[in-house]
């Protein structure tokens, strides 16, 4: 198991090599000259040149290849062109707010749709499993956008429950400001006590991860439907209830487990679409994370922090499905023994 | 035995139009999406205003008789703009999955037949390709090729093609190894009609799936990017350009948000439904409900 | 209250078409304890389902007529909470694929704690010694209570099956076609296994499609043709005095062990599906001496001996299979 694990490693490790690769082949493609953007307006034939030069951008392609790799492995991802700052301390910033929004979304989304998905195999082919279809393919339909921009029309234009954007209003952060320990506003602002900054976050967030969560919690609730009906159809289920097991409780115990081990996969690809489709939502909602991070690099041809931030969340989704496969090694008992 | 198309497509269409039967709400869903496919190939001929025409003096008109679904804040018409937009998001789709799927299926083969070292690499870039979630590639792709539909619906395509290699190579992977495609290579049949005569066939069942799924994310993301600004420009007509454009003006003038988005998702819920049945009645054992 | 199995008149319906047809019709058929009766009959003629039926677990679409009665509890009609009460306890079913019967999720004694403790008010520990008892009966050792599904063959579950309906200590044990799906020198075994079973007090319900697999262990034989029980009766008279067409028909198309030299006959024709039955007899179109009273109304059930009957209109005399015992 340890080679198998490794190997998988191994393997993350050279894609992980490839789309660094990829992106920075792909960044030097990119139209616009980060230099004139460097040296803003007007710069003459010798500035360029003379920039050029100490970026190394006129050395050859493969060159400039081998010095970024160079410098990733000593952990420099380069400074921003946009901002000036350390790319990696950028995103260091904007990755703890997106992980708080997907984290929210993806744990409201299994705690919703793992019930529900139960109760539409239970009651199936009845009026509440067909509405649970319409739900789970008007989940995947609706595009992100539309949706956050519905909630933000019915919370905040009529009825003014929300705020439209924005992590945390700007005067509660000026007037009670919370101390960084994880990263997660709520979760820090609760440890400080500070119940004016944890309001705000709380109803910050309430949008954006009810926009995001819509499509994963769809796919949770008819995956889950969908492979526990499998299950409850098996041999082995009928063995137990040829034994005496019958309330719904019984069941979903002996049944509960088969759909969860291959349920946990669909999860976790699930928290990988999520970093993507973080992007539409940050923008939307002007979340200060990785997702809108992504679109102001790309757009303004940032080029260091479109690689570092590329090249990380890459890592985190190949990650994460590495971690997934690793889990079944654990959990189910015909490929660990 | 190998398949023929044609001798697949008669029974299935009894099958889907049985299956219809069965399931009004499917069929329903059929409908709206004929409706919308008809409204996009009647367009031009349905005497509209013209989406892209600016008029200030008109801007964000409620809807009413003379703007069924009001104005935007540049004056144009929202109906006509989703009425040609309809157009647009069609076309974005067929193109996207079929740029997709030419550059997939003969990656495929190529990755299937040759083996080997050649086979390895095509697998390992296409696991880059895989490496990135959905729309960080696509964003990426379409700040290289610059603004506008055509190259967003690229970038997208290139994206997605790994997909289509994928199902292709493991199609010929398989049917490499099938009784019927030996005996043809050992009476000497040459390699290259095999891949016409039978795994052409045989992968065209899976990547109609996967190209009848690409349908609807390929509006959604197309849309998306165009929302972020990096899709369609105008005076090209796409829905989620014009929700893009809404976005200042939305609180107040709901129209200008509600009418496009509500075509996106109409369209994509439709596309979905159908494609389920699709699959339903693609599979011969019909076991699994609707 | 007598104990055993009884079912009486019971007939299991599916929709077709704008009515209905019977997948068994109006079977009767009683297992005494001690005694082991094997039901013989080809695929599609119904007898899983009969045996389905006894534990209450036909398909939701199917409608059941009739009485199947376990000591004095009706089985037809009660509810999901009595039948739960009675499943494993008074009347256990053990399966025909070993492979995939039991949870590959949960270990053997994992689920046999599970259902001994469902019908038993024991601790853990007591409940692990009573499946140790019972999978030591059964022929396995205790370290098979640690082991997943995937790591037994298909005779160790199968014999994990049997201990776990021991473990329950039912009246009663259908056995569906327990030993198609392994090698003969394992089916052997497990048929000795059941042969001890019955002896020591159950009473056993034998499905099967192989003729010797009957021979060999049961007391009476029960031969089932397309929803119907054609004949029964005490083993020996079925065998060596088969009385319906198509027992004697499959009697000569079963090749057996030791009897020489002998064509095979086949029974010409298929067996029907049970929404194209015909009218009367369903065996008539395959049978040879068929006429035309044959194909209206029920068939007869005559007494050939003593408890050996045949439902036939013309029952054969002749000591065809007396060269089988």
């Amino acid at each position: 198991m340890l080679s198998y694990f490794s190997r998988r490693l191994a393997m993350m490790g050279l894609i992980v090599l490839g789309v660094a690769t990829f992106t920075f082949v792909l960044s030097r493609a990119l139209p616009s000259s980060p230099v004139e953007m460097m040296l803003g307006s007007k710069p003459s034939a010798d500035q360029i040149q003379r920039a050029k030069e100490e970026l190394g951008l006129d050395r050859p392609v493969v060159e400039q290849l081998g010095r970024y790799f160079f410098q990733l492995a000593q952990g420099r991802f380069g400074t921003s062109m946009r901002t000036g700052q350390p790319v990696i301390k950028e995103i260091g910033q904007r990755l703890s707010a997106t992980a708080e929004l997907v984290t929210l979304s993806l744990f409201l989304a299994v705690v919703l749709g793992l019930p529900l998905g139960i109760l539409a195999a239970a009651k199936r082919n009845r009026w509440a499993d067909h509405l649970t279809r319409v739900l789970a393919v008007s989940g995947v339909a609706v595009p992100v956008f539309f949706l956050g921009i519905l909630l933000q029309m019915v919370f905040y234009g009529w009825l003014g429950w929300l705020p439209l954007q924005g992590r945390i209003d700007s005067n509660v952060m000026l007037d009670h400001p919370v101390p960084v320990a994880t990263g997660f506003l709520l979760i820090d602002s609760l440890m400080d006590g500070n119940t004016a900054a944890f309001k705000s976050a709380l109803t910050h967030l309430a949008l954006p991860t009810i926009t995001l969560l819509l499509a994963s919690l769809a796919t949770i609730l008819r995956a889950t439907r969908n492979l526990m009906i499998d299950v409850l159809a098996t041999d082995y289920i009928r063995t137990a209830r040829a034994y005496g097991a019958n309330r719904r409780k019984t069941y979903f115990l002996l049944a509960l487990k088969p759909t969860l081990v291959p349920l946990l996969t669909i999860i976790g690809l699930t928290y990988g679409f999520m970093l993507g489709g973080s992007v539409i939502t940050e923008v939307l909602f002007d979340w200060p994370g990785i997702g809108a991070f992504v679109v102001e690099s790309v757009v303004t041809n940032d080029f260091p922090a479109v690689l570092g931030v590329t090249l990380v969340i890459s890592t985190l989704y190949l990650s994460i499905n590495l971690i997934i496969d690793m889990l079944y090694f654990f959990l189910d008992p015909r490929i660990s023994n | 035995m190998p398949s023929s198309t044609t001798s697949h497509l008669v029974p299935w269409l009894a099958r889907y139009i049985a299956w219809s039967r069965r399931n009004i709400f499917a069929a329903a869903c059929a409908t709206g999406f004929g409706l919308i496919v008809l409204m996009a190939l009647l367009a031009p001929f349905l005497g509209l205003a013209d989406p892209t025409q600016i008029d200030f003096s008109s801007k964000l008109l409620r809807p009413s008789s003379t703007h069924w679904f009001g104005t935007d804040g540049l004056g144009r018409d929202i109906f006509s703009g989703v009425v040609y937009g309809a157009r647009v998001s069609l076309l974005v789709a067929i193109g996207v999955v079929t740029i997709a799927a030419s550059i997939g299926i003969p990656i495929g083969l190529v990755a299937g037949y040759a083996g080997g070292w050649i086979d390895t690499t095509l697998m390992r870039i296409s696991d880059v390709f895989l490496a990135f979630p959905p729309l960080l590639l696509p964003i990426t792709l379409a700040a290289l090729l610059g603004p506008g539909l055509l190259n967003a619906m690229c970038a997208v395509a290139i994206s997605w093609f790994p997909w289509y290699a994928r199902i292709v190579r493991s199609t010929v992977l398989t049917v490499r190894s099938d009784l019927y495609v030996q005996s043809a290579r050992a009476i000497g049949t040459n390699p290259s009609s095999i891949a016409l005569r039978h795994v052409l066939p045989n992968s065209l069942s899976p990547v109609v799936v996967q190209a009848s799924l690409d349908f609807g994310f390929a509006i959604l993301t197309t849309a998306s990017l165009s929302f972020i600004g990096m899709g369609a420009v105008p005076p090209t007509v796409e829905w989620g350009l014009m929700v893009a454009s809404s976005r200042s003006v939305f609180l107040e003038y709901w129209w200008t948000a509600m009418f496009p988005g509500l075509a996106i998702f109409l369209t994509v819920f439709f596309a979905n439904v159908v494609v389920d049945g699709v699959r339903d009645s693609l599979d011969p054992k019909l076991g699994r409900q609707p | 209250m007598s104990s055993g199995l009884f079912i009486n008149n019971l007939t299991l319906e599916f929709a077709h078409g704008e009515g209905r047809a019977a997948a068994v019709n109006r079977c009767d058929l009683t297992i005494r304890p001690k005694e082991i009766v094997g039901l013989v009959g080809e695929s599609g003629s119904g007898k899983s389902l009969t045996a389905l039926a006894c534990l209450g677990l036909t398909p939701p679409n199917c409608r059941v007529s009739g009485s199947v009665r376990v000591d004095g509890d009706q089985i037809i009609g009660t509810s999901e909470a009595k039948l739960a009460a009675l499943r494993g306890r008074k009347i256990a079913m053990i399966f025909q694929n070993p492979m995939t019967a039991l949870n590959p999720y949960f270990t053997i004694g994992s689920q046999m704690d599970g259902v001994i403790r469902q019908h038993f008010s024991l601790n853990r520990s007591e409940a692990r010694s009573e499946a140790v008892a019972a999978l030591q009966q059964a022929g396995l050792t205790e370290s098979a209570l640690s082991r997943y599904p995937h790591q037994m063959s298909g005779g160790q579950l199968q014999r994990a099956m049997i201990a776990m309906a021991i473990a329950c200590k039912p009246d009663v044990l259908i056995a569906d076609e327990p030993t198609t799906a392994l090698d003969v020198t394992v089916q052997a075994r497990i048929l000795s296994l059941l042969r001890t079973l019955a002896d020591q007090g159950m009473g056993i319900l034998l499905i099967t499609h192989d003729l010797g697999v009957v021979a060999q262990v049961a007391d009476r034989a029960a031969v089932m043709y397309s929803g119907s029980i054609v004949e029964s009766g005490d083993l020996k008279q079925v065998f060596s005095a088969a009385a319906h067409p198509y027992t004697v028909g499959l009697m000569q198309s079963s090749p057996v062990m030791g009897m020489g030299r002998r064509k095979l006959l086949a029974i010409p024709g298929v067996v029907p599906d049970f929404r194209n039955r015909l009218a009367g007899c369903a065996f008539r179109d395959r049978c040879t001496q068929a006429q035309e009273v044959c194909s209206a109304g029920a068939t007869p059930r005559t007494s050939v001996a003593a408890g050996h009957e045949v439902h036939c209109h013309f029952p054969i005399g002749q000591a065809l299979g007396a060269q089988l015992t």
